[in-house]
């Protein structure tokens, strides 16, 4: 496996030090975050012990952007395990069963590519979702949901790959000793093609996080008090008004969220070009 | 050829019809209702409330009269959340302005993604392709909020040179339909990027050169024009991405459209707008994935449309 070095490298760096404040977040806050200050609103960058200044309520925005690693990180990388569970169950079962089932199977897939299923997420967030439930629940459907949706393209991508793996002799050798078709898909199969998994798995990462963003801006996706960035940002872009701009509370969290997506999609890039596949799936369809 | 474009289209009637089963029992059976806001409403007007929109009736026969009245007579039914407006005229207002915004800006993401990534792809590894590709790579990294707050801030509230809210005349329709097309450029000339990279490494191409055709008109002639099927081909998500973005989009800049109907009408429990907007939305999304795979089949005569 080729990788392009400079853009792998950098990307991991960039990728272990958003972690690395994800896992320090504690020790690296300043305040907690959902401290409230009511005589330090809307405090400028540096002001009275608030490097990145404060919200309407006070709160501390650096201390919130770094427990938004947390927040954001988590809520990403869960909803891609949900993605990668259906996504990969499905394309090893519709490649490996063949014929009809995987004619099926794929029509099924062109279908469901073909439904807006962003309003399926925004609907079924706002009508289940009272803003009274529970924060946990309410982080749990939004993990499931979102990775119910974005499990298509890798479904496709897994099941390609399988019908072209199966044939090889190590298959036909294990059929032949008698293991059963659970065990060569989950055993055989599946450890070969992990390094395409988990390179478009690199990529749904992202769009995952981009998604969190864009509901939270609509207020459906992490509940209050905790900070995601795209809550955060979101929060930010309605305190701008013509009168004063609070620039910090829209500045901090979009520079992490752009930051942590640009070294993602990098990374995901840098390791599909290192396969040899190019952009994986960018030419199936998927945006 | 026909035959395949009925077969889709009576997919399309049939998808539509479980698209509005499945959004009406959903939306039935989300706790609370259309007018739970108003507290401490006499029981009486409730009820009169309730009657007026049919909805004292049992399930089964409140989705049967919807489906009647949709099918029949294209009507879909009285808004709960504006008073004697019809779902009808409410969309029949709003869709302009969100047809317009959303049109601006897959134009604006076409005109600016293609050639991008034609000139990027034709040379790769060229200080042009890695200067573009970086800004692609920022362009996709950008949710469209920031990006719609930035133009807001910058050309709006700090130059003064754009209206920051509205929808009147063409000056205030640059900063949405922008903040909407700029993330959809840079998905564009991504993919037309990878087209011409993998075009450009083609034996015809060599030929081509060898015959000692100008690089432009290679360029230009022969690698562009397969290099834009991945580009067709996602005609379809990138639609359903201007039509979710423009949910967004339209709230940032007040554009009196479809997207803040609904949000605002499922927050509401306004039963019939959800249900029109989700139908409306659904109905663009399947046409315009039916037409970019026509045209996929028009182009490439090796691929053969989907029945």
């Amino acid at each position: 496996m080729r990788i392009r070095r400079p853009t792998v490298l950098l990307s991991s760096a960039l990728l272990i030090a958003v972690s690395a404040t994800a896992i320090f977040a504690p020790a690296l806050a300043t305040h907690h975050f959902a401290e409230q200050d009511l005589s330090a609103q809307y405090l400028p960058p540096g002001e009275r012990g608030h490097l990145l200044g404060t919200d309407l309520q006070g709160r501390d925005l650096f201390s919130r952007t770094i427990y938004g690693a947390r927040v954001s990180l988590l809520v990403a990388a869960a909803a891609t395990l949900v993605s990668l569970l259906i996504g990969v169950t499905y394309g090893l079962i519709s490649g490996y069963a063949g014929g009809r089932v995987d004619s099926l199977m794929m029509r099924a897939v062109d279908v469901l590519y073909s439904l807006p299923f962003l309003f399926l997420v925004i609907l079924i967030m706002t009508l289940f979702l009272s803003p009274r439930a529970e924060p946990a629940a309410r982080v749990l459907v939004l993990l499931l949901v979102l990775g119910a949706v974005q499990w298509l393209t890798m479904a496709r991508i897994v099941r390609g790959q399988v019908l072209s793996e199966k044939t090889r002799e190590y298959v036909q050798a294990a059929r032949a000793l008698g293991v059963g078709p659970v065990r060569i898909l989950f055993r055989h199969l599946l450890p070969n093609l992990t390094g395409i998994i988990l390179t478009y798995a690199a990529l749904t990462v992202p769009r995952i996080m981009l998604q969190e963003a864009f509901l939270s801006f609509l207020g459906l996706g992490v509940p209050e008090p905790y900070p995601s960035w795209g809550r955060l940002a979101a929060d930010g872009v309605r305190a701008i008004t013509p009168v004063a701009s609070h620039w910090w509370l829209v500045l901090f969290p979009s520079l992490m969220i752009t930051i942590t997506l640009f070294a993602l999609n990098l990374l995901g890039d840098g390791l599909a070009r290192g396969r040899r596949t190019g952009p994986a799936g960018s030419r199936k369809r998927g945006i | 050829m026909i035959r395949t474009v009925s077969h889709r289209l009576g997919g399309f009637v049939l998808t539509l019809l479980v698209i509005a089963t499945v959004s009406f029992f959903l939306l039935r059976a989300a706790p609370g209702g259309p007018f739970d806001a108003e507290r401490d409403v006499d029981p009486a007007i409730r009820a009169a409330q309730e009657r007026k929109f049919g909805l004292d009736r049992p399930l089964p026969i409140q989705y049967l009269t919807y489906m009647r009245d949709l099918l029949l007579k294209a009507d879909l039914g009285p808004s709960s959340q504006y008073p004697g407006m019809s779902v009808n005229e409410i969309i029949a207002a709003s869709l302009p302005p969100s047809l317009v915004l959303g049109g601006l800006a897959l134009l604006i993401a076409l005109c600016l993604g293609i050639p991008l990534g034609a000139v990027a792809g034709a040379r790769s590894g060229g200080r042009r392709d890695r200067a573009i590709s970086a800004l692609a790579a920022v362009g996709v990294s950008i949710p469209n909020f920031v990006l719609g707050a930035l133009l807001l801030t910058v050309f709006g509230l700090s130059l003064r040179i754009l209206p920051v809210a509205g929808w009147s005349g063409p000056a205030s329709f640059v900063l949405p339909s922008v903040t909407l097309g700029l993330p959809m450029a840079a998905v564009i000339a991504r993919l037309t990027r990878t087209g011409m990279v993998e075009m450009m490494g083609q034996d015809c191409i060599r030929t081509a050169r060898a015959k000692g055709m100008p690089e432009r008109r290679v360029v230009m002639i022969h690698a562009l024009r397969s290099s834009l099927l991945p580009v067709v081909s996602t005609l379809g998500p990138a639609a359903a991405a201007v039509l979710t973005g423009s949910v967004v989009v339209e709230q940032i800049f007040a554009v009196p459209g479809l997207g803040t109907h609904f949000v605002n009408s499922a927050l509401n429990r306004d039963y019939s707008l959800v249900m029109g907007t989700v139908l409306l939305y659904s109905a663009l999304l399947i046409l315009f994935n039916l037409v970019s795979d026509l045209l996929l089949a028009a182009l490439d005569p090796r691929i053969e449309v989907v029945p």
